[in-house]
């Protein structure tokens, strides 16, 4: 019978440390690169600083693990959240297949811009 | 209860409303907190793009804090921050309370469980900033 | 205070009706009555015709659950001045088909009870020869989710359940978590299997209202999460040890 049992402990666990994840750390990172730097409530350090902060092997780490975790999470719950509330439950099937594409699409995304990327 | 026959009349199923998350609060609540996750993935990209403009060159940067600038972008971003927020807050609540009865073997109070993760939540966030405007 | 106030009741006749409506009745507004007290009281002296379920009068049957203005309630928990200066809306159960009036059908719910095996399954199969021992803090992992009374009123307040009529639900994982912690029982592997399928644990999304709706504050949300952690745990151990745990 143990076929039959669901696979989602997987995509769980990683919505579960994403969500800690999204939860610490991107609430700072929206505030500060979405609305205080822009609107110049803080000093902005500049394009040569934050370069050197890209260019740290520490950033890199923190990013690509922040970043994908965050897209597991993100799109475990998307997929919950678009059948519940477009009540279309009988498309759980299609619509998972698109969130686990959207959530491999970031993962690669991430490993390919933080690796790659001078 | 016998199986519905000719002569048995047969129980009446309420439809439930595809819009039943505007009937109570606290099911709205339940919506916008699942839905703070669009805007997880969204500023998951905004940030690659973050990436790969400084990485592109100062000009290229500057075209890419110009757009960030931009009305709209602000308050997308606002937007995105306060859902952002209302996520963490919601997280917080349930989920370390889940973590202590498992390992402890029984509950203590919501605010009990929380309260260590604001205080992370705190120290991380100033860490990040602090990171971020190049003082460390 | 007014002297009456309003019950706006859904009435539904099987053999004639095609759905639902909702009747109104005035009744006395009493400062000690509970709402079952006013159903009674319309049964007794209005409209005989009106059927419910009740049985303790006291919150400890599970008997009396409704929706009373749009909330699941034990009604006879529920005081009617609350309610004041009215109208109060009383309706069927949610998530349960109707049978008549305010009587529903519970056959899906008592099926997925069964289906848990909510009570202490033994491997060895005897009778044991004396008590079990337990200890105050091996009691104590289990005690709040022993309190359910099979009320219901969790079912009608989860959006998953009336979205998905195969969802387990509240009470039967909050019950299956019971006795999976139970220091008592050893059939937490056969409860896995059912626990572990989609419409078993997994469909639950944390809303958090069957745990709100409660009467006996079991917090069958809870129950639901810690189980996903340790279903988690097995799920690992199956793929990474498939040769151990039998």
């Amino acid at each position: 019978m143990v076929d039959q049992r669901s696979n989602r402990p997987l995509p769980w666990l990683l919505f579960g440390i994403g969500g800690f994840l999204t939860a610490f750390f991107f609430p700072i990172h929206i505030f500060l690169y979405g609305i205080a730097l822009p609107l110049e409530w803080l000093p902005d350090p500049g394009y040569r600083s934050t370069l050197e902060l890209v260019h740290l092997p520490l950033t890199r780490i923190y990013l690509g693990v922040l970043l994908i975790l965050a897209f597991w999470h993100a799109f475990y719950r998307i997929r919950d959240t678009i059948c519940d509330a477009f009540d279309v439950r009988p498309l759980d099937v299609p619509i998972a297949a698109l969130c686990y594409a959207g959530a491999i699409a970031g993962t690669i995304a991430t490993v390919v811009i933080l690796i790659l990327v001078p | 209860m016998p199986q519905y026959s000719q002569f048995q009349p047969k129980p009446y199923e309420r439809p439930m409303s595809p819009f039943w998350y505007f009937d109570r609060w606290p099911y709205l609540k339940f919506i916008l907190r699942e839905s703070s996750s669009f805007f997880v993935a969204y500023f998951a990209v905004v940030i690659l793009i973050h990436i790969c403009a400084i990485s592109s060159g100062p000009s290229s940067y500057a075209a890419f804090s110009a757009w960030m600038r931009t009305p709209t972008m602000i308050t997308v971003n606002l937007i995105a921050f306060v859902f952002v927020v209302f996520h963490t807050v919601t997280w917080f609540m349930l989920v370390p309370r889940v973590m202590v009865r498992q390992v402890m073997g029984r509950s203590l109070p919501e605010m009990a469980a929380a309260a260590p993760n604001y205080a992370v939540w705190a120290v991380l966030s100033i860490a990040v900033a602090l990171f971020a405007l190049r003082v460390i | 205070m007014a002297d009456t106030i309003i019950l706006e009741i859904a009435r539904f006749h099987p053999e004639g009706d095609a759905e639902p409506a909702f009747q109104s009745y005035e009744v006395p507004l009493r400062s000690d009555w509970m709402v079952l007290d006013a159903l009674t009281y319309i049964k007794d002296q209005l409209d005989g015709s009106l059927a419910f379920r009740w049985s303790c009068r006291m919150g400890i049957c599970g008997s009396c659950g409704m929706m009373v203005n749009g909330v699941p309630k034990l009604t006879c928990e529920t005081l009617l001045t609350n309610f004041a200066p009215g109208p109060v809306r009383i309706a069927p159960l949610e998530h349960f088909p109707v049978v008549k009036d305010l009587v529903i059908e519970m056959d899906g719910f008592l099926g997925k009870l069964q289906k848990v095996r909510p009570w202490i399954v033994r491997k060895d199969g005897r009778l044991p020869e004396r008590e079990f021992i337990q200890t105050p803090a091996e009691l104590e992992t289990f005690k709040q989710y022993s309190l359910c009374i099979n009320c219901m009123l969790c079912y009608a307040a989860c959006p998953v359940y009336g979205l998905d009529p195969s969802f387990t639900g509240p009470a039967a994982l909050a019950l299956a978590e019971r006795y999976n912690l139970d220091s008592r029982d050893q059939g937490a592997t056969e409860r896995t299997d059912v626990l572990s399928q989609h419409d078993g644990i997994w469909d639950c999304t944390v809303v958090g209202e069957c745990s709100v709706v409660c009467p006996k504050h079991v917090d069958p949300s809870l129950a639901i999460q810690q189980y996903k952690l340790t279903a988690t745990k097995e799920w690992f151990k199956t793929w990474l040890l498939p040769w151990g745990n039998k």
